[in-house]
């Protein structure tokens, strides 16, 4: 330890640390880019994955002819929710969203005003959907356009029901009576009761509303969710759980109803096609004895299921509206938009009106039966407004833990009484 | 052969069974604890090289493969962003590992070794952030890694690991320093070494061991970090393997469970690999902290 | 003019050594080096630790929600949360399986490691696979038992049923509110006790054989030898594991948000599940933080503990 001991060495390193910190400095200043205009859109990674495909080559094109790139993203639909939220406290990211169900609501002042091209596509198509309106028109002002669909129908073993010698259920009683005989069968019927499963939400809703439930009115403050109506629904569920379903579905996931159906075990459940056309793809054999079904109509003749809208909107961060704005017009072009609704198997339904007869149903005879769900489809937390309320009331998961609350030996008033009172304290916040 | 000898001779086999029996007593307390261990991951195994035809059938034997091996899931892997995922989870990993033993090893040796005022409310900071659950953080972390401009990116992990790895790399390394004689060090520093070339020269490479362990250990808890990775990162190509598998592998209700096992697998074994050849000094680290 | 600047030159040169001697010997001090070498830690710590914690309690007392500033509330997030059932019942739930799981890891994990500390061959194997579900990532293990909870192919539930324990289909594992937390705790308990095993082991590996001689020749049997040795020497090793695993039990996150996701109804939710699915999925900042801030107690309890502990030993 002596002459190497002295501080040359260390003063070197010390010297060179300081060059090679001053290196790091120059190589930081940013590049300069030729100016070229160029906007980004971020949207899921759709189920039906060869629509992503697809939409990358019609954004191609658009660059032909405009001379505009587009880059589109893509991200898991679980990823997405913290992503935007994370664009929007940085008021900075994509220029374009492909939004899911109720977030044109949600970030209704981030996004711009694309009443023009709403207007426009209404008046070339007809009037929308009512849930088109539900989810993207904010106050009179539409934060986002309305772009495809996918549907909630019911899906069923066809031959289990022709064994037990029961119709199409068309009410929840032939439902009923099905079920009860298709579980004697060794076949149950099955919708999700869990916190594992968004389905569940879907399937609960579908039920309170075709018998006139509605958990919170239209204005968005009154909870009515303690009413005879809801009482009905629930002791339908009670009675269905006890005698069509077994005890599985209160710890289902949104990939337990799928495995139920395919695996031969389940005769009944309520589901996007998802659960049908994977199976096609894989060409199982159980594909056969599957069908769908519109769901079945409430007491008084009430019919309604849940959709999940995607809608596209502007964010009010985008550098260039006016290219966005062009892209947007672009994607719904007669030419451009059907050749994106083909691409993807008819799990994105067209959301127009006037397509209820476009080549897309055709894909599969099974799909005809279908087009009858854009009419009476809607959102969580219909009729009120899709707020940040009504969407922590959907996290909570509060209808699914009613419903399995009543089935498992809480009283039916009590159970209302709780998620009434979960749901009045986050309205009242 | 003699009766005598005969009956000495049983006495003697019967005092062998009677030794192994007690060997084997010795052994099946064992047993239903390896059961509890390795079942899972025998499953996960099993569960990831099936058909999903045999997989799916309800009549199948569930722990056996019967109807052929099939890597059909492991090669599914190769079209997701499956290496990416792995890459970043190795470059986060062995980043926030260098970082955080560096900065760990200054502070352990400035902790244990030199006196200097709020010594000890340091080192009672330091034991107390080690406490700190990420799941108290993660929330409010958000925020500051968005400050810096770092959301949805694989670089806010390697910012903030070091805030569970510092804590923890630098209270193990101070056990370390302080088993190497404080009369060593002195002794080069008489010889005309400053502190800093004695640390370096001296009583780094006494504390090997322990720089292994606190290495080991970094990476083993940067690997498997999930809440952290899950809340900063949403991009497919920022995500680490924990993530990207228990996420992105779940699309929608679309079967996967033969893929999801194929994925855990794979992402198991670099830190499987990593505590093969270094069990001793995970051992010698675990204990460390209960034993001083 | 060559000369010259050759000169001046190797003047600079020194002024410049001089002056690094002077920062050099500054820095020698062995309270400034200290200070030097703690401050990169000091510093990650204070940003990344620090500021978001006082953050969390800012956050806490407003309505802050994503994309809109927040206004000061006082109190209200914390009395809401008091009244609110989800939240009294992840209180519990926290509870129950911090409880339980501690337990059981304690419990199994002193078996365990009294089995391991025999004289066994293959001693490196045995610990080696005990030691494998703490090394893998956790996340990814649990999705195994996800699979091996399944309500339709649930592994378990095809062997009871094949022994004829069970009637088929079997216990529904996550869908039953005490079987649901019977299984968190379950594979929580599957991934912490090598921790506990191996600690305790290396507990029992340090207590002086002289000890166990001493008693032997007493006329001391096995179960007070270990009553009276084995337990009470074991005891600080024991404390620390226990109130370490404590801490990390009760603010577990991907056990149950890969498993349940807190239910069904709400019996499994935990503060780190609940504080994402309020804070992030839902976007109420304020509200989120204040869950996840109800940890805190918890950990001041068990730190303050661990420093008494500490203190005494060293003394």
């Amino acid at each position: 330890m002596d002459a190497q001991c002295t501080s040359k060495l260390t003063r070197r390193h010390f010297l060179a640390a300081t060059a090679a910190g001053a290196a790091w400095a120059a190589l930081g200043a940013p590049a300069v880019h030729a100016q070229e205009r160029l906007i980004t859109m971020l949207a899921w990674s759709n189920f039906a994955p060869h629509s992503d495909v697809v939409l990358d080559q019609l954004a191609q094109r658009f660059t032909k002819e405009t001379k505009i790139a587009v880059r589109i993203d893509h991200m898991h639909h679980r990823q997405l929710i913290a992503k935007w939220a994370a664009e929007v406290e940085s008021q900075a990211g994509h220029d374009i969203g492909v939004l899911r169900m109720h977030f044109p609501w949600l970030y209704a002042n981030h996004l711009l005003d694309v009443s023009d091209i709403a207007e426009e596509l209404e008046k070339k198509h007809g009037p929308w959907y009512d849930f088109a309106k539900e989810v993207a028109l904010v106050d009179g002002v539409w934060r986002a356009v309305p772009y495809y669909y996918a549907s909630f129908p019911c899906i069923y073993r066809e031959d289990l029901f022709q064994q037990v010698e029961e119709p199409v259920p068309q009410t929840y009683d032939d439902l009923l009576r099905a079920g009860r005989k298709l579980k004697k069968l060794g076949h149950p019927a099955g919708f999700a009761m869990s916190q594992a499963a968004y389905d569940g939400i879907s399937t609960l809703s579908t039920i309170l509303w075709s018998f006139g439930s509605r958990p919170v009115a239209a204005d968005g403050k009154t909870v009515t969710l303690n009413s005879p109506e809801t009482v009905e629904a629930l002791e339908w569920v009670k009675a269905f759980y006890n005698e069509a379903m077994t005890e599985e579905v209160l710890s289902w996931d949104d990939g337990s109803n799928n495995r139920f159906i395919a695996s031969g075990r389940g005769s009944w459940i309520h589901n996007p096609i998802s659960a049908y056309v994977v199976p096609k793809r894989k060409n199982m054999p159980i594909v056969e004895k599957l069908n769908f079904h519109v769901p079945p109509a409430g007491p008084r003749g009430e019919r309604h299921t849940v959709t999940i809208p995607r809608s596209v909107g502007i964010w009010k961060w985008t550098k260039d509206p006016e290219a966005a704005r062009e892209f947007v017009r672009y994607l719904f072009r007669d030419d451009v938009y059907s050749e994106y609704i083909m691409a993807g198997d008819n799990f994105n339904h067209p959301i127009f009106r006037d397509m209820e007869n476009h080549e897309v149903w055709n894909i599969d005879p099974k799909y005809k039966v279908l087009k009858e769900l854009g009419k009476i489809s809607h959102i969580y937390g219909w009729p009120a407004p899709p707020t940040e309320k009504s969407q922590l009331v959907t996290n909570k998961f509060i209808l699914p833990i009613m419903a399995a609350k009543a089935v498992t030996g809480t009283p039916i008033k009590e159970a209302i009484a709780w998620a009434e009172a979960e749901i009045k304290k986050i309205y009242a916040a | 052969m003699s009766g005598i000898e005969r009956l000495g001779q049983r006495q003697a086999r019967r005092r062998l069974w009677r030794r192994r029996g007690r060997e084997l007593a010795k052994y099946l307390p064992l047993v239903p604890f390896l059961i509890f261990a390795l079942f899972p991951l025998y499953f996960m195994l099993v569960t990831s090289l099936k058909s999903d035809a045999e997989l799916y059938d309800l009549k199948a034997v569930p722990f056996l493969i019967q109807q052929g091996i099939d890597f059909g899931h492991y090669l599914y892997l190769l079209s997701t962003p499956f290496l990416t995922w792995m890459k970043n989870s190795l470059l986060v990993s062995s980043l926030s590992t260098a970082i955080s033993v560096c900065i760990g090893i200054l502070a352990a040796y400035s902790l244990a070794r030199l006196r200097f005022p709020a010594a000890n409310s340091f080192g009672t900071g330091i034991f107390i952030t080690y406490l700190v659950p990420t799941s108290l953080l993660f929330l409010p972390l958000s925020r500051v890694i968005h400050g810096f401009g770092l959301s949805d990116s694989k670089w806010a992990l390697v910012l903030t690991y070091p805030t569970f790895l510092v804590p923890f790399s630098t209270w193990l390394l101070m056990g370390y320093f302080r088993t190497v004689p404080k009369e060593v060090e002195e002794c080069a520093m008489v010889d005309g070494c400053t502190r800093l070339q004695a640390l370096i020269r001296i009583v780094l490479p006494m504390a090997i061991p322990g720089i292994v362990c606190a290495v080991l250990f970094s990476f083993t808890l940067s690997w498997n970090e999930f809440i952290y990775a899950l809340t900063f990162t949403s991009s497919s190509e920022e995500l680490t393997a924990t993530v990207g598998i228990t996420t992105e592998l779940i699309r929608g209700d679309i079967y996967y469970w033969g893929s999801l096992m194929a994925g855990a697998m794979l992402g198991s074994i670099p830190i499987v690999l990593v505590y093969v050849f270094f069990m001793d000094y995970y051992v010698s680290g675990l204990t460390a902290g209960a034993v001083k | 003019m060559a000369v010259t600047e050759a000169r001046a030159r190797t003047l600079l040169g020194q002024r410049l050594g001089a002056a690094w001697q002077a920062v050099h010997a500054f820095f020698q001090r062995e309270a400034v080096m200290g200070m030097t070498f703690v401050a990169p830690a000091f510093l990650i710590l204070l940003v990344l630790v620090a500021y978001p914690f006082c953050m969390a309690l800012y956050l806490s007392l407003t309505d802050a929600f994503v994309g809109r500033p927040g206004k000061f509330v006082g109190l209200r997030n914390f009395v809401a949360l008091l009244q609110d059932s989800t939240f009294r019942q992840t209180l519990r739930n926290a509870f129950v399986f911090t409880g339980a799981s501690v337990a059981l890891k304690t419990v199994l994990g002193l078996m365990l490691a009294l089995t391991l500390n025999q004289n066994l061959k293959c001693k490196r194997f045995f610990r080696g696979a005990v030691l494998l579900p703490w090394v893998i990532p956790s996340a990814l293990g649990v999705l195994g038992w996800w699979w091996m909870f399944d309500s339709l192919y649930s592994v378990i539930n095809w062997t009871l049923v094949h022994l004829g324990l069970v009637a088929p289909p079997g216990p529904n594992w996550l869908g039953r509110k005490d079987l649901a937390m019977i299984a968190v705790i379950m594979v929580n308990t599957w991934r912490g006790l090598p921790f506990f095993a191996i600690s305790m082991l290396a507990g029992l590996v340090a207590i002086p054989q002289e000890l166990y001689e001493a008693a032997a020749t007493d006329g001391a049997g096995k179960l007070s030898k270990f009553w009276y040795i084995t337990l009470p020497m074991l005891k600080p090793v024991l404390a620390i594991v226990v109130l370490f695993s404590t801490i990390f039990t009760m603010s577990n996150f991907e056990i149950v948000y890969v498993l349940t996701g807190g239910g069904p109804m709400n019996s499994t939710h935990l503060f780190a599940t609940l504080t994402r699915q309020v804070g992030l999925e839902s976007g109420y900042l304020g509200t989120g933080a204040a869950i996840s801030l109800f940890l805190f107690p918890v950990l001041v309890f068990v730190v303050y503990f661990q420093l008494k502990l500490a203190r005494r030993e060293t003394l």
